[in-house]
């Protein structure tokens, strides 16, 4: 399984690489379909042979960008079947105090760890891929609502740090 | 004469559920809610009743669990008391009105 690092330079591989020459060919092909028809039946020159250069590339392009998708794609799925979610989260956790992480964020990711283990059992008792979506849109959900926790819980964790402060002084 | 506590409807539901339910994890008061209550916030609204000493917790792990341990709520009697107080308020206001 490749390492986070390595997972981000692919992802930044394949925008870079092979987004921008496909964007490219995709607005040749879409917009200047007579200007090929005239390159292709004409001799050519030396603009001819630069566009044609340019779609020879936007379309290896295009197909790495389709190579680098699938993947992505396929990896993610790996992942999902075998790595628990919510190593970030947790690491994230560590930036509040004791008592708020024990008693309201690691509930919070337990519920989503739960419920995703719960579908991808589903998943491999049925085989049915409808499970294997599910299992995904709870690691989804799972980070919303550790997001709505920190959101809901910051104002009160700084108010009250505040108020220490305040009776200290 | 001393005031009732202020309820929310939230906190009414949750102490309702512990009330009658007994002890539960906060996912099983999230699903019993049917949409009252959301994952996001039923863990801080918890933590609040945890500190007016209305709900108190404890930590569940089993053995040979993996991930970070599951947290049990169950109702106090200062929440149970405040609990029913609110309902024979809101019940005493309703024969009220009527």
């Amino acid at each position: 399984m490749p390492s986070v690092g390595w997972r981000i330079a692919a992802f930044g591989g394949v925008i870079v690489s092979g987004l921008i020459p496909a964007l490219y060919t995709t607005t040749l092909w879409a917009y200047f379909p007579y200007k090929f028809a005239r390159l292709l039946s004409s001799y050519p020159d030396f603009l001819s042979v630069y566009r044609l250069g340019a779609l020879c590339l936007g379309s290896a392009g295009l197909g790495g960008f389709c190579i680098g998708l699938a993947f992505l794609v396929i990896n993610s799925q790996a992942r999902s079947l075998n790595k628990p979610p919510g190593n970030l989260l947790a690491a994230a956790s560590e930036f509040f105090s004791r008592r708020v992480r024990t008693e309201v964020l690691e509930p919070t990711l337990r519920d989503m760890l739960d419920e995703h283990i719960e579908a991808l059992a589903e998943f491999h008792a049925t085989g049915r891929n409808l499970y294997l979506w599910k299992a995904r849109i709870v690691v989804a959900r799972g980070y919303w609502s550790f997001g709505t926790v920190v959101i809901a819980q910051t104002p009160l964790s700084f108010a009250k740090w505040i108020l220490k402060l305040w009776k200290a002084v | 004469m001393q005031d009732i506590p202020r309820l929310s409807k939230k906190e009414r539901l949750i102490l309702d559920h512990l009330i009658h339910q007994g002890e539960a994890f906060g996912l099983e008061l999230v699903k019993a809610s049917s949409g009252e209550l959301k994952r996001g916030t039923v863990y801080v609204t918890l933590s609040r009743m945890a500190d007016k000493g209305y709900v108190e917790s404890r930590q569940v792990k089993e053995r040979d669990e993996n991930g970070p341990p599951k947290r049990a709520f169950r109702a106090t009697g200062h929440g149970a008391r405040v609990f029913h107080a609110w309902e024979m308020a809101q019940t005493a206001w309703v024969g009220g009105l009527a």
